[in-house]
């Protein structure tokens, strides 16, 4: 019921498109003079966003605290690395990603009691409280403020051919790949009639009760979804990285998923990853331009507002609004 | 600690209401705006930063603290009309969550503003010369200039309820909140009044930066964590309640004070576990109205 | 399926295209007549100053090599060379941000994307272990900026990492007798603790050493890191402890803060201030006032001038390059860094990371501005001396960076850490 049809001809297309995108990137990025691990990073992030989006753009739930999901995966998925307790990259990801979505369901069955404003908050203290508890108490597992180094990198054997995590465009080809299932996967699930509630939610939340669905479950699986895609992304982070950082738990990191999924364009699951895409290419580039060097958050902040006040669909979907205006029609 | 000696709990009892009104201090700006126009101002940390850098820059050039007030109340007031003119008002109407993420924009467009004109470095905003030094009370000794500022935020309390309560300006705003139609067909500007009780709100965040000042290290970043703390104080002590801010000040000034003598670790998680525990069992605060967001 | 054949192939081309573009560039690295040096220096966040400081130090460092003068032309191995080995040393500045994270982002940039032969530099040992660990898994060398916390060559100990700022240890079994002479041995002591590694290892080292003396800890006041900027709540536990002696182990604008705070809060002139490791601009933002009669150590203290030949010739060679600003000891790290690993490279004929790490090992001193220094083999800590300092009053001030008098020089070899306590495993190169 979660998932969708599967073998439409429209859906064929677009998992085409971000397939040959995902393809094309490294190329793109060594054009601009950008490496592949800039790639790397910003697939992670539009992971990240995934969740966000779905909660956020399409059952309109507006979450200050994702980065505590973020950070659980991120460090449950270092900790089991490092400590060789679950050699297994897949199994350390697998499981870092089942424990963000159990904290995902823990905290969402707590904050979901409230809407609008109070539920904004709610997932602001819990976040706040992930990032505290991750600094000091539990600095054992975490090595707080220092994070987690020596993450190891994964290396997979497909019969004579190996993807070496440890080169660059290996890494790439494996976050790629895990980032296009996430992406296949969240496409079902909007296009689903659960997806059609998560909207109906959105639009109008007294209506869809109304009309016999129990919303409060509806947003609590988004929820929980949007934490394990989270939980994935951090995982992805700390091996990409070959070190886990406590930023990942950070109010900035909450705030930063939301402005890129704003930027890229919300409900539209390809908004996030343009957006972390913008905020990060812009970023690097520039940082070495001396001159403006240090105002290149005033320029995201400032397109931030721009789009939210005039264009709400920002730049993703205002590109499919104008595609889809222009096609010819079937 | 060995041996906790009793009047160490009476002096964090102390301190727990010094910091406390520092925090509603902070605080009482996102509350004037959220309890009056029933908007949610996430640029409030950026409006503190604001404040405390233009404030500084007063103080620091013509050696007057009395002038960094000045300087911190102007700036940040004029700056609170430009942003209601040019963008907040288009907000009014629009969902709860624009209004978040707008102002969420806005706060760290200013944020990164001041760090463009003053840089990443701390500064050090000294305590005025009249202020500094310790008072002893009892067998407490206690820094002077804090308990300055618990009489500073007293008199700012008193002069934002006279404006709210006992001007014309906080009437025509009290009755648009109930009914803006009516207001609007009696001829009045509701718009105007508005515009006013933001520029309120902000100049309030503004005086609180210049105030906090002395006691922080101030960089362009401490508005991000003064916006998460106001958050708290007034969920603590209730959205749009004035007493609740000052409510919410203490008792979050209080968690952090005693915690930190028995388990120093967890006393910003207190905090949050305070905030959340109150946002479930009764989110519109201890003093708050119910219906307010 | 005609669909997953296509994706595969198109895959393997982007991959096959991606590996031929990174294959070229490392070509063009190694071809070229230089080599790359990585900087790591936080420009901003709580020790914004110090990495300012540290990055002076690496430009006049790198200049001296390039040129072949200053102290590096002074270097046996080294004199009458411009470069090392005969390339020219390129770089690049990055700031951390005091950020362990941003650290590891830029330090792993530059040696993936920039081909970086060493990497150096961090002020909070954070950061430093941070990236220590990195160039351990990169194979690449390390050189650590600023970094006292013990765990830099204890448990968090690199093969292909090397620490020359006196460690905790060094610092409190170094002033420890000082202080005991000077304050006496019946005293009560309380600490402030930032709640990180380097804080707990500065707060045991100093309670070990001066509880060995007859000294009393009182209480240890732990205030979280970052801190909250406002000391408050933990001043108050420390005003109401009872001691006599306030032991400061803030550091940087934490530093600064707390101390400002204490006096507000009449726990200074009250009780004794002593602040083992001064972090380099914290007397100037606390003034003489509060810092007269404070015993500390300081990593270098340009006064040394007076008494090594090669501190007068780096404090001039400094002075000239930035008029006006007088270098403090973060940018004596980045340079005495730079001078050991440059000497090693050199003798080593190869900048072949395991070859120069053998000769790092092998030990063989090296005279630099606080005479001969020479690398321990088991842990990777220079065996250096340490300044005793202790604050001079307004008055006795020659200028406005005079801060400190020079107390004593304690030998390197007398307070260093036994190995087998240090809980360091080399991994193997």
């Amino acid at each position: 019921m979660i998932l969708g049809p599967v073998g439409d001809r429209t859906g064929w297309m677009v998992e085409g498109a971000v397939a040959l995108f995902l393809v094309v990137f490294p190329l793109l990025l060594g054009l601009f003079g950008a490496g592949t691990d800039l790639g790397t990073r910003i697939l992670i992030l539009g992971l990240f966003g995934l969740g966000v989006d779905l909660i956020f753009g399409f059952t309109g739930l507006l979450s200050f605290g994702q980065a505590a999901f973020y950070g659980t995966g991120g460090f449950v998925t270092a900790n089991l690395l490092i400590r060789h307790i679950v050699p297994n990259t897949l199994g350390a990801l697998a499981i870092g990603t089942l424990v963000a979505a159990l904290a995902g369901a823990l905290v969402g069955s707590l904050a979901l009691r409230q809407v609008g404003i109070y539920f904004a908050m709610l997932t602001l203290a819990f976040g706040q409280l992930f990032y505290f508890l991750e600094n000091s108490p539990l600095r054992a597992f975490t090595g707080s403020e220092n994070g987690l180094p020596g993450v190891p990198k994964p290396s997979f054997a497909f019969g004579p051919w190996t993807l070496d995590g440890s080169s660059s465009i290996g890494m790439y080809v494996f976050v790629a790949a895990i980032y296009f299932g996430g992406f296949f996967i969240a496409r079902r699930i909007v296009r689903s009639p659960f997806g059609a509630v998560l909207r109906a939610i959105r639009e109008n939340p007294e209506r869809a009760s109304a009309v016999g669905h129990q919303i409060a479950r509806y947003k609590l699986v988004a929820f929980t979804l949007a934490a394990a895609y989270g939980g994935l992304a951090g995982g992805l982070l700390g091996i990409f990285q070959g070190y886990m950082p406590p930023e990942a738990f950070s109010i900035d990191q909450s705030g930063e998923i939301i402005v890129m999924t704003v930027i890229g364009g919300p409900g539209t699951l390809i908004g996030p990853l343009v957006g972390a895409g913008v905020w990060t290419l812009l970023r690097q580039g520039l940082q070495n331009v001396d001159a403006i060097a240090g105002v290149w958050k005033l320029i995201l902040g400032l397109v931030f507002i721009l789009l939210i006040t005039g264009f709400r669909r920002g730049l993703a979907g205002g590109a499919i609004a104008l595609w889809v205006r222009v096609r010819p029609a079937r | 600690m060995p041996g906790l000696p009793v009047h160490l709990i009476e002096a964090q009892l102390l301190n727990g209401v010094a910091l406390g009104s520092i925090l509603a201090l902070v605080a009482l700006g996102l509350t004037i705006i959220f309890g009056l126009l029933g908007f949610v101002n996430f640029a409030h940390g950026g409006l503190f930063a604001v404040g405390a850098y233009a404030g500084w820059l007063a103080y620091t050039r013509y050696d007057s603290f009395v002038l960094g007030i000045v300087a911190a109340i102007a700036v940040t007031f004029v700056v609170g009309i430009v942003i209601e003119r040019l963008l907040i008002r288009l907000y009014y109407r629009r969902p709860k969550e624009d209004q978040i993420l707008v102002t969420f924009g806005l706060g760290i467009v200013l944020v990164e503003i001041v760090r463009a004109l003053f840089t990443g470095q701390n500064k050090l905003v000294p305590t005025p010369s009249w202020a500094s030094g310790a008072v002893q009370i009892a067998d407490l000794v206690y820094p002077q200039y804090r308990l300055d500022v618990v009489g500073i935020v007293a008199i700012t309390l008193i002069v934002v309820w006279a404006i709210i309560f006992k001007t014309r300006l906080g009437l025509i705003v009290r009755a648009g909140i109930d009914d803006a139609l009516i207001v609007e067909m009696l001829g009045i500007d509701i718009g105007r009044a508005f515009m006013l009780v933001f520029a309120l709100g902000a100049c309030v965040a503004g005086l609180a930066g210049f105030v906090d000042a002395p006691i922080l290290a101030l960089t362009p970043d401490v508005g991000t964590a003064v916006l998460v703390q106001s958050l708290v104080v007034i969920v603590i002590g209730g959205v749009g309640s004035f007493g609740g801010a000052i409510v919410g000040g203490i008792v979050a000034g209080e968690i952090i004070s005693l915690t930190s003598v028995f388990a120093p670790d967890w006393a910003q998680v207190a905090l949050y576990i305070a905030m959340a525990l109150v946002l479930l069992v009764r989110p519109q605060g201890l003093l708050g109205v119910v219906g307010r967001a | 399926m005609s669909l997953n054949r296509d994706r595969f192939l198109r895959t393997t081309a982007g991959a096959v295209a991606g590996l031929a573009a990174g294959a070229a560039d490392l070509q063009a690295a190694s071809a070229a007549d230089s080599v790359f040096l990585g900087l790591c220096c936080p420009l901003t966040g709580s020790y914004g100053a110090d990495g300012e400081d540290l990055r002076k130090g690496y430009l006049l460092a790198i200049k001296d090599l390039n040129a072949g003068t200053g102290v590096m032309g002074q270097i046996p191995s080294l004199r009458g060379k411009k470069g090392v080995l005969g390339k020219q040393i390129e770089y690049k500045v990055a700031d951390t941000e005091t950020n362990p994270n941003t650290a590891v982002q830029h330090a792993t940039e530059f040696i993936t994307q920039n081909k970086a032969i060493m990497v150096t530099g961090g002020v909070a040992s954070s950061e430093v272990i941070a990236m220590a660990k990195v160039a351990q898994q990169q194979k690449v060398l390390f050189m650590t900026g600023a970094s006292g916390s013990n765990d830099t060559t204890g448990i968090d100990c690199q093969r292909y990492s090397f620490r020359s700022q006196c460690d905790a240890y060094m610092v409190a079994k170094a002033i420890a007798p000082i202080l005991g002479k000077a304050l006496g041995t019946k005293r009560k002591a309380v600490y402030l603790t930032p709640d990180y590694s380097y804080g707990h290892s500065l707060t045991g080292s100093m309670r070990e050493f001066t509880e060995k003396l007859g000294w009393t800890t009182v209480a240890d006041v732990v205030a979280p890191f970052p801190s909250p900027g406002d000391f408050s709540s933990y001043l108050t536990n420390i005003a109401n402890s009872g001691a006599d002696t306030f032991v400061n182990i803030e550091f940087g604008n934490d530093g600064v803060a707390s101390t400002k705070q204490a006096a507000q809060f009449g726990i200074l002139p009250k009780m004794k201030l002593v602040v083992p490791n001064v972090s380099t601009y914290f007397p100037d933002g606390v003034g003489a006032e509060l810092m007269a009669g404070v015993y500390g150590t300081q990593e270098w203290y340009f006064s040394l001038a007076d008494r090594y030949p090669l501190s007068k010739r780096f404090l001039d060679d400094f002075e000239k390059m930035y008029p006006g600003v007088v270098p403090r000891w973060t940018a004596h790290i980045a340079y005495s860094q730079l001078a050991i690993w440059a000497d090693a490279v050199t003798r080593a004929k190869t900048f072949n990371a395991p070859a120069v790490i053998a000769t790092l090992e092998a030990g063989k001193p090296l005279t630099l501005m606080l005479g001969p220094v020479h690398y321990r083999a088991g842990d990777h800590q220079l065996v250096r001396p340490v300044p005793v300092v202790i604050g001079k009053s307004a008055a006795q001030m020659k200028n406005k960076a005079d801060f400190f008098q020079v107390v004593d020089i304690v030998p390197g070899e007398d307070v260093m850490q036994p190995l087998a306590t240090t809980s360091c495993t080399m991994p193997p190169v």
